[in-house]
């Protein structure tokens, strides 16, 4: 049984209350939620507070969970950033982040066991980085504000003092450039 | 209308990159979603643009949880009172197609929840806090009973080295006891002398015994037939040398009969005499003699 294949049927077992089910789906991806939650929320105790929402949400609704939407990890990515993202708005913290002040408060050694599952999930996510890091500085402002900050693109022009039409422009060649970069990453099945 | 529906076309087409990110707002969101649905071509793109989007949360820097949070999230979603909260919320929730609970558009179209969940999740964030404010009385409660029963261990500590105190107090004291109790080791009769009446008048009669042991030398003295006392009258015995005459003690009697105990140091005596006194605060005989003998040194 594959991966996707295993994510489904743990799902199915949490829709019926199963706990184990439930927290075997929380040591798969407790660690990548928490990283992303805490890389929105740039706090500890609020990413432990989405990663917390985020489950109670898997134990109540599991069978929302659309398995012809894809992988499990894009739908609880897709409700972190929505919990973590509106957890921001309501606190109204919008300071931007320095991404390279934020690399290395977040620097945190890695102690996960280094087995052939977590070497591949590394490349993956070193070739994401390369891909982002390729992009021109004000291609990741865009990204960093409205992808990790959930600004709208209104707010960024606005916040940045920077054209309407400049913020669309930059997304969308930011976008493509990625496409472009991750067109390959993105067809790996067991990417997580 | 179709110059119209060309203009829209490629108006939707340049929103495919931001509304994947999610810079779109509510209107603009709604709007472009409304468009997909006539729109393979752009649907295909969005889906398209949407895998390289769902890489994004890996590129991030891994952070390692803190400690205790598996058990930490796992007990407060797998407690009773929860499970019921949320069945309940679940009931009343909708799934809608919009990826924002606020008021912004959305990236691809997810199943999130409606605002009766986010209400719940705000009510849930309460609850939150609530649960911080009493964990926070918990572990101060926590905290005082931990000094209390330092206090109270440390008073026990203290009790129990009185108690050890006593203990070895208690331990003296019963060899000492013991040692009373115990019957005289070597006590030997230094001398023994019958005391005789002083007048003829005097039917009385005693026995005077110096004992010597380990703690000392004694004097027992015994007397009976003893005139009977008056008001504050007691009889006193003396230890006479020459013209020095030493108080060893008075007594009172019952039905005639009398005795004492006298410890001293040895000393030689010529004479023991026990007088009638007019109460018992005299150092030096005042009333007459009763009894008496003489001491052999």
């Amino acid at each position: 049984m594959n991966d996707i294949a295993e994510d489904r049927e743990l799902m199915r077992r949490i829709s019926q209350k199963d706990a184990e089910a439930l927290e075997c789906v929380y040591d798969r991806y407790e660690r990548a939620v928490y990283s992303f939650a805490y890389r929105i929320v740039q706090d500890t105790m609020a990413a432990e507070e989405v990663v917390q929402e985020l489950f109670l949400r898997v134990w109540n609704h599991a069978e929302r969970y659309d398995q012809s939407q894809g992988k499990l990890s894009t739908w609880m990515f897709t409700i972190t950033r929505n919990i973590a993202v509106d957890m921001l708005r309501r606190k109204s913290s919008r300071a931007p982040v320095d991404p390279t002040k934020d690399e290395t408060l977040r620097g945190i050694p890695d102690l996960k066991a280094n087995t052939e599952e977590q070497v591949t999930l590394n490349w993956e996510r070193q070739r994401i980085k390369e891909a982002m890091n390729e992009l021109r500085e004000d291609q990741k402002q865009v990204i960093e504000s409205i992808y990790f900050q959930g600004l709208t693109q209104h707010e960024v022009s606005e916040r940045y003092s920077i054209p309407l039409g400049t913020v669309k422009s930059r997304v969308r060649l930011a976008i493509r450039q990625l496409h472009k970069k991750l067109a390959g990453a993105v067809r790996g099945e067991n990417y997580l | 209308m179709n110059n119209d529906n060309q203009y829209k076309k490629s108006d939707m087409h340049d929103m495919i990159e931001m509304y994947v990110l999610g810079g779109l707002n509510q209107e603009e969101q709604q709007r472009f979603e409304a468009y997909l649905q006539e729109d393979e071509q752009c649907r295909l793109a969005v889906e398209e643009l949407r895998e390289v989007m769902d890489t994004l949360p890996f590129a991030v820097e891994d952070v390692a949880p803190p400690k205790g949070m598996k058990n930490r999230v796992l007990s407060h979603i797998l407690t009773p009172s929860h499970t019921e909260q949320t069945i309940s919320d679940d009931r009343g929730t909708t799934p809608i197609v919009v990826e924002k609970s606020s008021d912004d558009q959305t990236v691809k179209p997810s199943v999130v929840y409606s605002t009766q969940e986010d209400k719940a999740w705000v009510q849930h964030k309460g609850k939150n806090r609530f649960w911080r404010v009493a964990t926070t009385l918990v572990a101060a409660a926590a905290v005082i009973i931990g000094v209390y029963a330092s206090n109270l261990r440390g008073e026990i500590d203290s009790l129990q080295q009185q108690l050890a105190i006593s203990s070895t107090q208690v331990n003296s004291l019963q060899g000492k006891l013991a040692t009373v109790s115990m019957p005289t080791q070597g006590l030997k009769v230094d001398k023994a002398v019958k005391l005789n009446p002083a007048t003829a008048d005097i039917v009385a009669q005693g026995l005077a015994t110096i004992v010597i042991d380990d703690k000392g030398t004694h004097l027992l003295v015994q007397a009976d037939n003893l005139p009977k006392l008056k008001g504050k009258e007691a009889f006193q015995v003396w230890l006479i040398k020459g013209d020095v005459k030493q108080s060893a003690g008075t007594f009172l009697t019952q039905d005639g009969t009398g005795a004492m105990y006298y410890t001293f140091q040895p000393e030689d005596y010529d004479t023991i005499a026990i007088t009638l006194e007019p109460d018992k605060q005299g150092d030096q005989p005042r009333g007459p003699i009763v009894l008496a003998a003489e001491i052999q040194g």
